[in-house]
């Protein structure tokens, strides 16, 4: 249920208002930080070499795009702008987190990557809905485009891994 | 001048049939997946993996005798090996897969 619910108040947020530039490169860089985090609670909750590779590479992954983020801010002079949709990204994960934390094991597991899932397939949606559509400097834009492909192959990891766990 | 013809043509086929001077493929990696792999490629050919998107990948096909790891923006080389029909993957990315058949 939770998902669903973060997911409609993302969308209700991303909705308000077409985000600016500055606002744009906010939630970016929010969603990255959000999905490090929550790899880096998942390498110290689990013990699954699978589950453990995934968190490994959402790590690597979003720090390679964030940092590319960053140059890009700084070399277009653009200060990323906080705004409803990362602080909503940055509750709904703040829930999850303190959810998943008294969890162990397989349902540890089961609920992280099922979250990942959910939460990739929620900021895929925002990236090609929202984000990528209203982004009006074309580095930035080509930046969330590569952002899509990259987080609609974790999408696609996280639903196969979700499947293989039992 | 007619006998030749048939000799020339077996020199050619001998030609071709020694251990080739080896070749360099590029394989580009671009938006989470494998750019188009050369169909001749032999044993002993090398292929340059180029990674033009932001984050790492690896090209890894143990049986084919190769596993590297391409940083973004870089490039590797890896020496084919052995002959056959490989699968090519992305270890840090699992529906990124290529196949390579090697003569």
């Amino acid at each position: 249920m939770l998902p669903f619910l973060a997911a409609l108040a993302f969308a209700g947020a991303v909705q308000a208002a077409a985000p600016n530039d500055a606002e744009i490169a906010h939630i970016a860089w929010t969603g990255g930080e959000l999905d490090i985090a929550a790899a880096k609670q998942a390498l110290e909750k689990t013990i699954d070499p699978q589950v453990k590779a995934f968190a490994e590479t959402m790590i690597r992954d979003h720090e390679a795009v964030n940092k590319k983020a960053l140059a890009l801010v700084e070399k277009l002079k653009v200060t990323p702008a906080d705004n409803d949709v990362s602080k909503s990204l940055s509750s709904a994960a703040k829930a999850t987190h303190d959810k998943n934390a008294k969890l162990a094991g397989k349902a540890f597991e089961k609920a992280y990557v099922d979250n990942e899932v959910a939460y990739h397939a929620q900021v895929n949606g925002a990236l090609k809905d929202t984000l990528i559509p209203n982004a009006k400097n074309a580095e930035l834009k080509a930046l969330l485009e590569s952002g899509l492909a990259l987080f609609t192959e974790h999408q696609h990891h996280a639903e196969q891994l979700a499947k293989s766990l039992p | 001048m007619r006998p030749s013809f048939p000799m020339l043509a077996w020199t050619v086929a001998l030609a071709s049939s020694a251990p080739a001077h080896a070749a360099t493929h590029v394989v580009t990696i671009a938006q989470m997946a494998f750019g188009a792999v050369p169909k001749a490629v032999r044993a002993g050919d090398t292929i340059e993996w180029r990674n033009a998107d932001v984050v790492p990948h690896t090209a890894t096909a143990t049986d084919a005798g190769f596993d590297a790891q391409i940083e973004p923006g870089k490039s590797a080389k890896t020496v084919v090996k052995n002959r056959g029909r490989f699968e090519v993957r992305c270890s840090f990315h699992p529906t990124m897969r290529a196949t390579l058949v090697v003569e």
